[in-house]
């Protein structure tokens, strides 16, 4: 094959024309597991067990958005580059576009709806959003409170850099980055949560 | 929606022999980085998935006094994390920090990278410079493969059907050893590199080059190991003219790719800046430590 | 000293709660009963005649409730200037007789779910006969070039205007200057896609939910397109994930979204995929500019010239009044006494060009500015200076009808120069990496009365039975912070605090007209006047009935951090909530509650003469911009930024950054990284991962806010536009930081480091 591609979905295209090679001929298995084409599923989300019975192709991001009305874990390019669909699993950032949810047997799923604490009051990270203006749109926002949350959860008082370079798989296209790096750095110098403003003042 | 079969093998040889038993319908699926992504654009469409993250104990990092032994389903966040790499093969956790972006890293898995045969990724390079070999399981067996053998087209590799990567072994470094991997794109971070280069030297006791391996990605359609251009060091004292020979002979033959992200010759010129870069910071290391 | 209560404080988003807890509902998030899944069958060709449309295999597959073609429209196009606006109309709901690029909308369908919305797609054929395409604008004008529109030479609209003599103007110039510039075609990248919701009602009634900047501006075009009344169309607010200008205009899948909610008599939603997002819904119209420019030696201008071609893609839509805006900057931001545009509008076989913040000054403005800092080398002159020299200032009436009732542009200037230490550090880098300063410029509106003779919006304000202020507006929010800056003007107006006031963004059938919606740097002056005399009335209206109840005279009471009081006896006090359940009692018939509708008072602009005082604020702007430039792989890096803008006056310094911040970013992605690649008029690169834009490592930490207020008279509380001109005056100092740092002067954008690194290389040889 040339090196002559153009973009991405011309290599992808290209790698699947190119993707059948010979199969083996192999005696035939002889397996216990037949497939299966739809799955039950306990996990937990944002502290509540679900039991949910999902087909092989459903993503992490269609099932909170679609099927549980979480909608608060937006959906934009569903190819893991924008970070709108960031959620924690097991307290890790990923994009829930690119995960499977029959993959997640007893995972511990967090997503934004899951921030706020139980009072009602604005966690430090949300608080420190809201006051330093890191959001515009605030379509991106949920993604990248998730993937914050990670970043102080491993490193309480990360530098500037490393904000910025935890920050990279999340796109914002109002705001320039500044002020959402300066609310993760105001977060994480909230060392108590103050009172934090209710809910349902709003 | 055309319904997809899901398979959770228990064992290596189960999920060969699901591969071979439903051929092309079928996918195996690590990180799903990839896979997923061609699924939700409808490039891909696989009759059945067969999920490697059920196999118990693939998601191992070992060390022997030989080598470190990396499971398939190791995440480039393991890599860059784990303080063992950080001690004993910098340039693999300085390499996995570059990987596209945190989500990703936590998500996608050597196995899975290698076995997808990118040109456009960070790690073949490195890994060809450390030597490392991947050990490939099927229904018949075993092999063992070197990194630099394994990839032979764009998303094209060596791979039988029936064929996993269980895992990457990178021999132990050589004392007076040092790496260095470098990846060039035109912002600060893209997902994917306009070209990533990694140099690892061993000196010998006279300050001269013992042995060199050069590692190229993501500029030709697979990852190169430029030979001539290594033959060239060793043996040799090494001097800045040296290194920018090596740098331009390592890219001597290379059929570069010319894309809307760099030309051919745009890249041509950054792999041999970078290379220069990258074999300088090697040797510095070499010089400076017992190890990389 | 500042002397009001609200204005000026950096108050946070009111709203921010609802954002970060992921409550705020945007078109994407929404979902109806009953509600099928829409998508749109597309061109695949650049060019071609339709020969047939077959849908019957389609509306045969289980799930597929409606399939509609132009078959189904009344063949109207998009027509939303006025008759005698000289455009061209030429784009249809669902292609009529042939499409013009790939992607181009041919039918769409309507299904219980996505995965059979796409099956049928599939199965829908469409036999075309190709034609021959053009993808270059200047290829496109030539003789024999296909044809695209009913047009001669692919010239969708042809614009001319001279002031003064530019042929004398040039004779009597010691230098001049002439260069050849383009610019790019930049997607929005909005992170919510394209979206909208239609919910039909028996008599060809419409509720829609859409992610638009402009809910009135969709009511006009479906009116005229679905042949219904405007007034059967409601338009509901949603929060809207991004906009820039990108959906300032009818999308278009709102057109197809009704016909199919039309046919099926369902809810029906559709939703763009970031792969149409990139190829379809867009991009920044690009510039080809020939521009001279000629100057005394001690820097007076004397002339200037462009001849300006742009790319329109296969339609033209608001593209002319695009062009027709970078001619109002080219003529009114500096002095020039000879001064001449000739813009030619032109077809190719490409995706249609929509605005995009800075609506045709960003790309005129790179040409501008460049060539102010190759005038100012030739001439040996401080670039500072030379701007200063010919900077246009208040009371001043330009060549393009503008009357400039204030205007900080040239202390924008000053400031911007003196906070990056311009003249310290006006030396070169040397070594790999160089450092220098470059400085860009801007000037935009506050509302433009450019399409209809009204530029207007609207408020509602009531009292609550507790005394709580209701802030009912026709202005969106798109992201902006207008909630908030309304609900500052609302409070600082009535004498009550921020937190009393709720902002509520009407429906349109609640709240008043509004056109052109948020767009044009307008919601704070026109909204925010509409909120500050509706809000007056209320006040008025409360100190009257007040007087009534504590017998004394309207004049000596006055309301103050919520409280009604006697001026001079403060404990002599009621409660708004008081006076508010009393005035239903003294008044039969009326409670607390006024309305004000605010018109600008501009001209509109006048299509046959080409000029017209279109705005009721002109705002400033100058960026003064340090970057470093890495001599071997031409690499930018942006260190430093100065950011001064007449703004009016600041009413939230909080969210104002904001949008300084986030409009250098774009600014940087359009000068430095951003490009849709059209190869044979189809986007090679149309994802996030091969479209690069800033992402949080790349866009500097370090941006100065400067806030020059000139306190416009015509603004509430002296306020002004701000939006657009940040990303505007970033562009072009980028490019003239990176010639003053390495010696190179990129006229193409973007300044790749593939171009940056050839370009030094060049100069080195």
């Amino acid at each position: 094959m040339k090196s002559s591609f153009t973009g991405l979905v011309q290599r992808l295209r290209q790698f699947s024309r190119s993707a059948a090679q010979d199969a083996p001929t192999l005696p035939p298995a002889h397996d216990a597991v037949t497939a299966e084409f739809a799955r039950p599923i306990t996990l937990t989300i944002n502290g509540e067990v679900f039991r949910v019975n999902v087909a092989t192709g459903r993503t992490l991001l269609d099932l909170l958005r679609y099927d549980l009305g979480l909608t608060g874990t937006k959906e934009n390019c569903r190819m893991g580059s924008c970070g709108a669909c960031t959620v924690l699993i097991d307290g890790r950032a990923i994009k829930s576009c690119l995960t499977l949810t029959i993959r997640l047997q007893g995972k511990h799923i967090q997503t934004v709806e899951g921030l706020i604490n139980k009072d009602g009051s604005l966690d430090p990270l949300q608080q420190a959003f809201v006051q330093q203006a890191g959001f515009q749109c605030g379509y991106c926002t949920p993604g990248f409170l998730m993937m914050s949350k990670e970043i102080l959860d491993t490193n309480p008082s990360p530098s500037e850099d490393e904000i910025r370079e935890g920050l990279v798989g999340n796109i914002c296209r109002c705001t320039g980055y500044g002020q959402i790096i300066e609310a993760v750095l105001a977060a994480s110098r909230i060392q108590v949560v103050p009172e934090g403003k209710s809910l349902k003042d709003e | 929606m055309n319904e997809i079969g899901y398979f959770g093998p228990k064992s290596i040889s189960e999920a060969c022999r699901l591969l071979a038993k439903y051929g092309d319908e079928a996918r195996a699926i690590a990180g799903g980085t990839v896979l997923v992504l061609l699924m939700n654009k409808r490039i891909s469409r696989p009759g059945y998935l067969i999920d490697l993250a059920t196999i118990p104990n693939l998601e191992f990092i070992k060390f022997s006094d030989t080598a470190v032994r990396l499971g398939a389903l190791v995440s480039h966040r393991a890599i860059e994390k784990s303080a063992l790499i950080r001690e004993k093969y910098l340039i693999l956790s300085e390499m996995a920090h570059t990987i596209a972006n945190p989500q990703i890293r936590n998500m996608g898995t050597l196995g899975g990278c290698l076995a997808y045969g990118e040109a456009a990724c960070d790690p073949p390079a490195a890994l060809i410079s450390l030597g490392a070999k991947v050990k490939i399981a099927s229904s018949g067996g075993e092999r063992v493969l070197p990194v630099e053998d394994l990839i032979t087209g764009f998303y094209e590799t060596c791979l039988k059907q029936d064929e996993l990567i269980v895992e990457c072994a990178i021999p132990s470094a050589a004392p007076r050893t040092g790496a260095a991997y470098r990846r060039y794109s035109s912002t600060v971070m893209e997902d994917k590199p306009i070209l990533g280069v990694a140099a690892r030297l061993i000196l010998d006791s006279h300050e001269r080059c013992y042995d060199i391996r050069l590692g190229l990605g993501a500029i030709a359609s697979t990852p190169i190991r430029p030979r001539k251009a290594e033959e060239l060091m060793k043996g040799k004292k090494i001097s800045d003219d040296l290194i920018d020979e090596t740098a331009e002979r390592a890219v001597a033959d290379v059929d570069f790719i010319d894309d809307i992200k760099a030309s051919a010759e745009y890249r041509k010129a950054m792999t041999i800046e970078c290379l220069r870069q990258t074999i300088r910071e090697a040797y510095q290391r070499a010089r400076s430590s017992q190890t990389t | 000293m500042n002397k009001y209560k609200a204005i000026g404080k950096p108050t946070p988003r009111i709203d921010g709660a609802k954002i970060v807890s992921g409550v705020a509902e945007y078109t994407a998030d929404l979902r109806l009963p009953n509600m099928l899944i829409g998508k749109i069958v597309r061109s695949p060709l650049r060019h071609a005649r339709i020969l047939n449309v077959d849908t019957s295999r389609a509306e045969a597959l289980l799930g597929v409730k409606a399939v509609v073609t132009a078959k189904d429209t009344l063949r109207i196009p998009y027509d939303f200037l006025p008759k005698d606006a000289p455009i061209q109309r030429e784009k249809y709901p669902l292609a009529v007789d042939k499409v013009c690029h790939v992607g181009d909308e041919v039918a769409a369908v309507a299904a219980v779910d996505q995965d059979t919305a796409l099956e049928a797609l599939d199965l829908i054929r469409v036999d075309y006969e190709e034609l021959p395409a053009v993808f270059d604008p200047e290829e496109a004008m030539q003789p024999g070039a296909p044809r695209i529109h009913a047009v001669e030479h692919n010239i969708a609209v042809y614009i001319e205007k001279e002031y003064g003599s530019v042929q004398e103007g040039f004779r009597r110039s010691d230098v001049i200057v002439e260069g050849r510039f383009a610019t790019q075609a930049v997607a929005h990248c909005t992170m919510e896609p394209h979206c909208c919701l239609v919910k039909p009602e028996p008599g060809d009634y419409y509720t829609i939910w859409n992610s638009t900047q402009n809910p009135n501006w969709n009511r006009i075009e479906l009116a005229n397109v679905l042949g219904i009344p405007l007034s059967n169309i409601r338009v509901m607010p949603a929060y809207v994930g991004g906009g820039f200008g990108g959906k300032s205009k009818i999308g278009f899948i709102e057109a197809p979204c009704c016909l199919l909610a039309r046919k099926s008599r369902r809810p029906v939603k559709i939703m763009l995929t970031s792969e149409e997002e990139f190829t379809v819904a867009g991009h920044r119209l690009p510039f080809v500019i020939y521009m001279r420019t000629g100057a005394r030696n001690d820097g007076t201008l004397m002339a200037r010239e462009a001849r300006v071609i742009a790319d329109s893609g296969a339609y033209s839509f608001v593209s002319p009044t695009i062009v027709g805006n970078s001619l109002g900057k080219f003529f009114s931001l500096f002095r020039c006494p000879n001064i001449k545009m000739d813009a030619r509008l032109v077809y190719t076989n490409k995706s249609p060009s929509l605005p995009f913040r800075g609506f045709g000054t960003a790309q005129i403005g790179v040409a501008m500015d460049s060539q102010m800092d190759e005038l100012a080398e030739r001439l040996g002159m401080d670039p500072v200076e030379l701007v200063l020299k010919n900077a246009n200032q208040a009371g001043e009436v330009t060549p393009g009808g503008y009357r400039l009732t204030s205007c900080g542009f040239r202390e924008c200037v000053t400031r911007a120069a003196e906070a990056i230490g311009w003249k310290k550090n006006a030396g070169k880098g040397s070594g790999r990496f160089k450092r220098g300063i470059g400085f860009g410029t801007s000037m935009l509106v506050s509302g433009a009365k450019v399409y209809w003779d009204v530029d207007c919006a609207g408020a509602i304000i009531k009292i609550d039975d507790d005394g709580g202020v209701v802030l009912i507006t026709s202005a969106i929010e798109i992201g902006t912070g207008s909630s908030t800056i309304l609900a500052q003007i609302a409070a600082e107006e009535l004498g009550v605090g921020v937190g009393n006031i709720r902002t509520i963004i009407g429906d349109s059938a609640v709240a008043p007209w509004d056109i052109p919606g948020a767009s044009a740097d307008r919601t704070t002056l026109i909204a925010g006047n509409a909120v500050r005399k509706a809000a007056h009335r209320v006040r008025t209206l409360l100190l009257e009935v007040a007087s009534e109840m504590l017998q004394v005279k309207a004049e000596d009471l006055t309301l103050e951090d919520g409280k009604i009081f006697v001026r001079s006896e403060p404990a002599n006090s009621l409660t708004i909530a008081e006076v508010g359940r009393r005035t239903i009692l003294n008044r039969a018939g009326d409670g607390v509650l006024a309305s004000y509708i605010y018109n600008s008072p501009a001209e509109r602009f006048d299509f046959a003469r080409g000029v017209g005082d279109i705005s009721a604020g002109y705002n400033f702007a100058c960026h003064a911009v340090e970057v470093e430039v890495d001599s071997q792989t031409g690499r930018v890096r942006v260190l430093k930024v100065a950011a001064a803008h007449d703004l009016g006056r600041t009413i939230n310094p909080l969210l104002a950054e904001g949008q300084i911040r986030g409009g250098f970013a774009q600014g940087m992605g359009m000068a430095l990284y951003e490009e849709l690649c059209f190869k044979n008029g189809e986007v090679m690169n149309p994802n996030y991962m091969d479209y690069k834009l800033p992402l949080s490592e790349d866009a500097p930490q370090a941006v100065l806010p400067i806030f020059v207020e000139t306190n416009e008279e015509k603004g509430p509380f002296g306020a002004k536009g701000l939006g657009e001109s940040p990303t505007v005056a970033s562009v072009a100092a980028i490019i003239n930081a990176i010639h003053h740092a390495a010696g190179v002067r990129i006229r193409e954008l973007p300044a790749t480091p593939e171009k940056t690194y050839k370009a030094l290389k060049a100069t080195a040889a």
